[in-house]
């Protein structure tokens, strides 16, 4: 267990290395790149800043809430872009048409573990500094009451939220083994979730169920922040926890009958 | 010649065709955003019991947000600049340089034929959302200030390709220029107007964010459209663009001599 578990880590540090050196090939490519992975986080923040100096009070999300909303947004998404979310929803369905999804297979690593994070993105890692700033921003200017509890839980959420988002993109990316589609369909994903970003408690009943329940794009920031803030409901965490396992057995199932159906043809 | 950048316009517009699936997935994520964005509008207004907020009411906003959807989906298309930046980096470039055409031209045909298209899927896109939300929308647009709306749109088309084509020559110099038209986008995906109005933004932001030329590329337009400009505030708007239009291209063009000078034509 222990070994494998260190192999991993020993596969990650060398995917990371290896995307680190092929980024910094063009070395002022990717310091623009970096910049630019910055410059968004900060952009993020002035729209916060602006939409809570513009719109009157919104019930129960203040202005603190608010930028913990949007900060745990952008961490969730950060993650999931660094590891895993361009390997999986527009890398795979790239490699599956031009046939070279062939050299994951034949390598001696497990095609899952190679598929999703074979690009590790090293200029993402950066952009963790602002983010850094924002929690301070958000604790220093702030009266927040959190426990021990509520901070823990957070994190658990905040975990639960990557893998939900691994699941969604596993089981869409995985659809490429049977369907021969472009970055658009990726694109479309990004703004469907994309949208977590709002605080949901404010939306009409009708598309608060749909946010909720149906596609529970709220675990990805809402439940996250209600739960350090403290007023998530226990039941609708285990719904959340419940939907994400599931959702994730559902993309293995996928992903293992792709595999089988992958005829290794090219387009 | 008209004839031989015709061609390439057809070439461009079979290429995109080739793709329809993509360009529909696109469109259908603007199409999610702008409803959802629209919904958090409607929900602001309803809860804050306001009927205006920050001189915007309800109508006005959504309106806003639609014309926003319309023109985002018309020029922010991702890749911009990236056909260009693969022909100079992978040494395509030499292929177009012994043909009768200018690349220059070739590339910006082929980026008029794709906003074209996209001008006319993401008006249908528009079409459904503003069917959609018609119960809580007032249009009512002057004949006038939509023909003006189109035409700034044209001028602003021309401008954000002149704008991406210059980052991308930094090509001929670092190799890639992924990094820097990404700054570009970032950019443009806040000083446009996409998110909120301008007028909304703190007064120092707002002020460094008026000076460049982004405003052209969502909020300039959709303000004309709206009626909210003056004559004055319009004539004054048009001159800017035609200004920031012959800078920047007289910029691109002397930039372009320069970077064909340090290319080496070996592709990347």
């Amino acid at each position: 267990m222990v070994g494998s578990l260190k192999r991993y880590a020993q596969l990650l540090y060398l995917f990371t290395k290896f995307d680190f050196y092929l980024e910094t090939a063009y070395g002022l490519n990717f310091l623009f790149a970096t910049c630019g992975k910055i410059f968004r986080v900060l952009l993020v923040m002035v729209f916060f800043k602006t939409l809570v100096l513009r719109v009157p009070g919104i019930p129960q999300w203040n202005e603190a809430q608010l930028y913990i909303l949007a900060a745990t947004f952008y961490i969730t998404d950060l993650i999931a872009s660094i590891l895993f979310h361009r390997n999986l929803l527009f890398h795979l369905p790239r490699i599956i048409r031009d046939g070279t999804f062939d050299r994951i297979l034949t390598k001696p690593i497990p095609q899952l573990f190679h598929a999703a994070f074979n690009k590790i993105d090293v200029g993402d890692f950066l952009a963790f500094v602002p983010f850094m700033y924002f929690w301070i921003y958000i604790v220093q200017h702030f009266v927040l009451s959190v426990t021990f509890g509520s901070v823990a839980l957070y994190v658990l959420l905040v975990v639960n939220a990557v893998v939900f988002i691994f699941a969604l993109v596993l089981l869409l990316g995985s659809t490429s083994f049977w369907l021969n589609r472009g970055d658009g369909f990726g694109r479309l994903v990004d703004h469907a979730t994309g949208a977590a970003r709002f605080p949901f408690d404010i939306f009409p009943e009708k598309l608060k169920f749909v946010v909720f329940y149906i596609l529970p794009v709220a675990v990805l920031a809402t439940l996250p922040t209600q739960a350090l803030l403290g007023f998530a409901q226990p039941l609708y965490i285990l719904y959340s926890v419940g939907f994400t396992l599931i959702l994730l057995a559902a993309a293995l199932v996928v992903w293992n009958r792709g595999l089988h159906a992958y005829q290794s043809a090219s387009s | 010649m008209i004839r031989v950048y015709w061609a390439i316009a057809k070439m461009s517009f079979q290429e995109y065709f080739a793709y329809r699936g993509n360009l529909y997935f696109e469109l259908l994520g603007g199409l999610i955003t702008t409803a959802l964005s629209i919904t958090l509008w409607y929900a602001l207004f309803r809860i804050s019991g306001q009927t205006e907020i920050h001189g915007y009411s309800l109508d006005v906003m959504i309106a806003y947000l639609l014309g926003v959807a319309f023109v985002e989906g018309a020029l922010h298309i991702q890749n911009q600049g990236m056909k260009q930046m693969t022909d100079i980096h992978e040494g395509t470039l030499n292929n177009y340089l012994l043909r009768p055409f200018s690349p220059y031209l070739y590339w910006f045909t082929d980026d008029l034929a794709r906003k074209i298209l996209m001008c006319i899927l993401s008006g249908m896109t528009v079409v459904c959302v503003a069917a959609l939300f018609s119960l809580w929308i007032d249009f009512s647009f002057s004949v006038a200030s939509l023909l003006l709306f189109f035409l700034s749109l044209c001028f602003a088309a021309v401008l954000h390709f002149l704008l991406f084509s210059l980052v991308v020559l930094s090509t001929f110099w670092i190799g890639i220029s992924w990094g820097v038209t990404f700054v570009l986008r970032v950019a443009m995906g806040v000083a446009t107007g996409a998110l909120v109005p301008l007028s909304f933004f703190p007064d120092g932001i707002r002020e460094v964010i008026f000076a460049l030329p982004f405003k052209f590329f969502g909020y300039v337009p959709i303000q004309i459209a709206l009626g909210q400009f003056t004559t004055q505030q319009t004539v004054w708007a048009f001159g800017q663009l035609c200004l920031w239009i012959v800078g920047v291209a007289c910029v691109c063009r002397m930039v372009y001599r320069c970077g064909l000078k340090e290319y080496g034509a070996y592709g990347g």
